[in-house]
Order: structure tokens, then sequence, then C-alpha cells
């Protein structure tokens, strides 16, 4: 029994660890490209893997290039208006639909699962048009345009809400809160680590968005667009365009080290990849 | 109707409203209004910035029939999918139930059957990709592209809309019947207790 388990303990130790070698490898890869020579870079020969020089050509080329300014300052603005919006409109709509009985509510909550059933392309077309006889193309607002309600934050956080036991709100009652205040003040609270799980979805889905930007926006792009435009442009410069992505996952990697815990809580729970 | 009922459920009513109500507007005019009307412009073929729209009617569902490049990329996109799913859902399954020990056995075949459905129609709508690993004069395109892939390129490289709505309007059916397959299959394997 004692050597069973800890055979399956070296098993899943092995798998652990040939799946990390898998994940972090490209990434490596990259770190390891971006200090490259171009000739190297390209080289065929399987032993070179690191740099002979740790150059740094690369970055300063890009940076000079490329405004990461103004793209890190965009990526920012947008994630921060897509997060601020949706964990607001989604908390509030998730507490009406978790706890409160009124009429149309079964409706509107079937639109909402509606709308996570059917891909995300076909909005498209139809909000390029919105946003620009709004004639908001190419500015932070067409950004985050899209992402101003979340039907998938709405449902998670009914979930949440769900989950909360009935006898929080009949005290609140008795103690004379009405139903606004019974929400800000006792229920809201309890939800907090469902709205950081929320606001890390959506985070890194702004982030990672691609077809949006570059359709909205030529000029006002986040990181994702200007590196596709930028791979467009170099398409053969390995070290400068891994010296691009390596700049472009600083605001991802800070992230992740401020709110580690949540990001595995909301992959663990959800068996989900981000 | 806001008449009738105790004091309570009118209050009820009103805060339930004005709670959703942000989420409601935001949810029909960017999604639900939308759809329809994507579905409307499958049926118009599409000139420069949405100027010249001319009603066709099904003449955009005849050429999407006959359009070689379309079907191949639906193949593509099935491959993509066929290859694709299995490795991130060994992974994602293998982590879920390392960080979480509770989920065992029946669970854990569940949660492969469900993990696999979202993870096809994920593997269907596959953009990016696509448009950073492929070259846009790259001859292997042909063979590459997804059904996302092409949308974009006919919506907005091309400019031709009513043709790229009616691109969505294909995977919104394929998608579609995954998911009935979905339900069907759920109704016949999956118990729950």
């Amino acid at each position: 029994m004692e050597r069973r388990a800890k055979m399956i303990q070296a098993l899943i130790h092995v798998i652990l660890i040939l799946v990390s070698i898998t994940m972090l490898v490209p990434f490596l890869w990259m770190i390891l490209t971006a200090f490259k020579s171009m000739s190297e870079a390209t080289s065929v020969s399987p032993f070179v893997i690191f740099p002979s020089v740790w150059r740094t050509e690369s970055f300063i080329t890009v940076i000079n290039n490329m405004d990461f300014f103004h793209l890190y300052l965009n990526t920012l603005l947008l994630i921060a208006g897509r997060v601020i919006a949706a964990v607001l409109t989604a908390t509030l709509a998730g507490y009406a639909f978790g706890r409160l009985e009124f009429r149309g509510k079964n409706f509107m909550f079937s639109l909402i699962l509606f709308q996570m059933m059917v891909p995300g392309q076909i909005f498209i077309i139809p909000q390029y048009l919105m946003v620009s006889k709004m004639g908001m193309l190419n500015t932070i607002f067409a950004l985050v345009f899209p992402g101003l309600v979340t039907a998938f934050g709405t449902f998670l956080l009914r979930q949440a809400y769900m989950g909360l036991p009935r006898d929080l709100e009949e005290a609140a009652r008795l103690d004379g809160c009405n139903i606004g205040q019974t929400f800000l003040f006792i229920m809201s609270p309890l939800t907090r680590s469902s709205m950081v799980a929320l606001g890390i979805f959506t985070a890194v889905f702004a982030y990672k968005d691609l077809m949006w930007p570059l359709i909205c926006n030529r000029d006002v792009m986040p990181l994702s667009a200007a590196l596709a435009k930028m791979q467009g442009q170099y398409s053969s410069n390995y070290p400068q365009l891994m010296a691009a992505s390596l700049l472009a996952c600083i605001p991802m990697i800070v992230l992740y080290l401020i709110f580690q815990k949540q990001f595995i809580e909301g992959i663990a729970t959800s068996g989900g990849k981000l | 109707m806001i008449n009738k009922g105790t004091p309570r459920e009118r209050n009820e009513f009103m805060w339930g409203w004005l709670f959703i109500l942000p989420t409601m507007i935001g949810l029909i005019v960017l999604n639900i209004i939308p759809i329809f009307q994507t579905i409307y412009q499958s049926f118009f073929k599409t000139g420069d910035f949405g100027k010249g729209n001319i009603f066709i009617g099904l003449d955009n569902y005849v050429k999407l029939m006959g359009d070689a490049e379309v079907w191949q990329s639906v193949i593509n996109t099935f491959k993509y999918a066929i290859v694709e799913v299995p490795f991130s859902i060994a992974i994602a399954l293998v982590l879920a139930v390392l960080l979480n020990r509770k989920m065992m056995g029946v669970s854990a075949y569940r949660t492969i059957f469900f993990v696999t459905i979202t993870r096809v129609i994920g593997g269907m709508q596959v953009f990016d990709l696509i448009f950073m690993v492929m070259d846009k004069n790259n001859p292997a395109l042909y063979k590459t592209q997804s059904i996302v892939y092409l949308f974009y390129q006919n919506s907005f490289v091309e400019n031709n809309k009513g043709y790229g709505s009616t691109i969505v309007v294909l995977l919104i059916a394929i998608i579609m019947v995954i998911t009935i397959f979905q339900m069907i299959a759920q109704k016949k394997w999956v118990y729950y207790n």
C-alpha cells in the first residue's frame, strides 16, 4: 500500500514535469532567441541553444521602432475599461438573477445563455458598423466597446450569489436594509473572489484579443495587434520578433505575479485554459 | 402588471430590473441585435464600407456552396480541432485532477465529455494562431486557413461583409450541429445522481 502510494506520487510528478516542460520550452526559446544574432536564430544546428553573446540589439531596435509606451498604455486602458465595466455590470445582474424574483427574469436569463452559445464572430460586423457610425473608430472606446457587458461574467456571478445562504439576506432585511443596501453591504463583499476571477478572465481575454483590435483600430493599437502588424513587416527577423514578444508578455507576467493564487484557482475549478 | 402583487414583490421587481438593466441593454445592443443583423446581411452584397448594399437573396449561399476555399477551410478547421483537442483536454484534465484531488472516477469522465465539446467548439473558432503563423502569400495558406480566418479576410480585407456574414452563418450551423449532438449524447451517456 505504502509502495503503491509512492508509485502514484512519482507518476504524478513525472506527468507534471512533462507538462511543465512542454509549456516552458517555447517560452525559454523565445527568451533565448531574443538575445541571439540573426544567423544563430536561424541556425539548423541543434547545438546552438544559447546565444554566443547575449546581444541586446534586438531589444534596442524594437524599442526604437515601436512606441512601447503607448502600446502598454493602450493595452492597460483596454484591460482596465473592460474589467471595470464587466465586473460592475455582471455583479449587479448576477445578484438580480441569483437572488431576486421578478417578472421577465427567466426570459432575460435565457438571452444570457443564448449569447454564450453562439460564436463571437457573429457580433463583429455589426459591432464594427456601430462603432464606425458613432465615428469612434481608432479610439480606446472602440477597443473596450464589445466588452462593456459580459454574459459569461453574469452567469459566473449568478452562480456565486446562488451559493450564499438565505439567512444573510433575511437578517439584513430585518435590520432595515433595502435590497440595494443588502446587495452593497452584505452580499457583494462575499462574492469578491468571483469578482476577482472574472476580472482575471476578462483581463486575459482582452489582452490576447486580436481580431477586434485589428478591425477597429489602425493607429491606437494594443500589444496584440502591434505584434501582428510587426510580424507582417519583419516576418523573418526572429530575434526582433521574439524581443517584441517578450516585451509584450510583461503585463501578463506582472498580472500573474500579483494574482497568482486566483489564477490557479480559476484554472483548477474550471479546468479550462486561459 | 406592476400594480399586482405585494409591496415586497413590487420592490423586488423594481430592484431586479434596475440591476439587470445595464447588462441587458448592453447585451441586446452588442449581441442580440447583431445576431439578426448578421443573418440579414448574409442576403446582401456589400460594397465599400457598407455603402451600396444590394439585396441578392440567396446568392451568397449559392456562392458558398460552390466555394472550394470555404469547404477546404471547414476541413482544415476540423483537422485542427481533432488534433488540438485531445492534447488540450489531456493537459486540462491532468491539471484539474492533480490540483483538485477530489475529482475522480465518474465525474472525471463527465468532465472529459463536456470539456471535449466545449474545446471542439473553441477549436472551430481558431483565428489568431493562423493569422500570426501564416504569411499572407504563403502557398500553403489554402490548406491551413480556418473558417474564422476566411471570415476575417472576406469581411475586412476584401470588404465584402455580406459574404463574410454568410461564412459566419455556416460556422453557426456547424456549431449548432455539434451542440445538438452533445445534447443527444448527454441524454444517452451521462447520468446525474
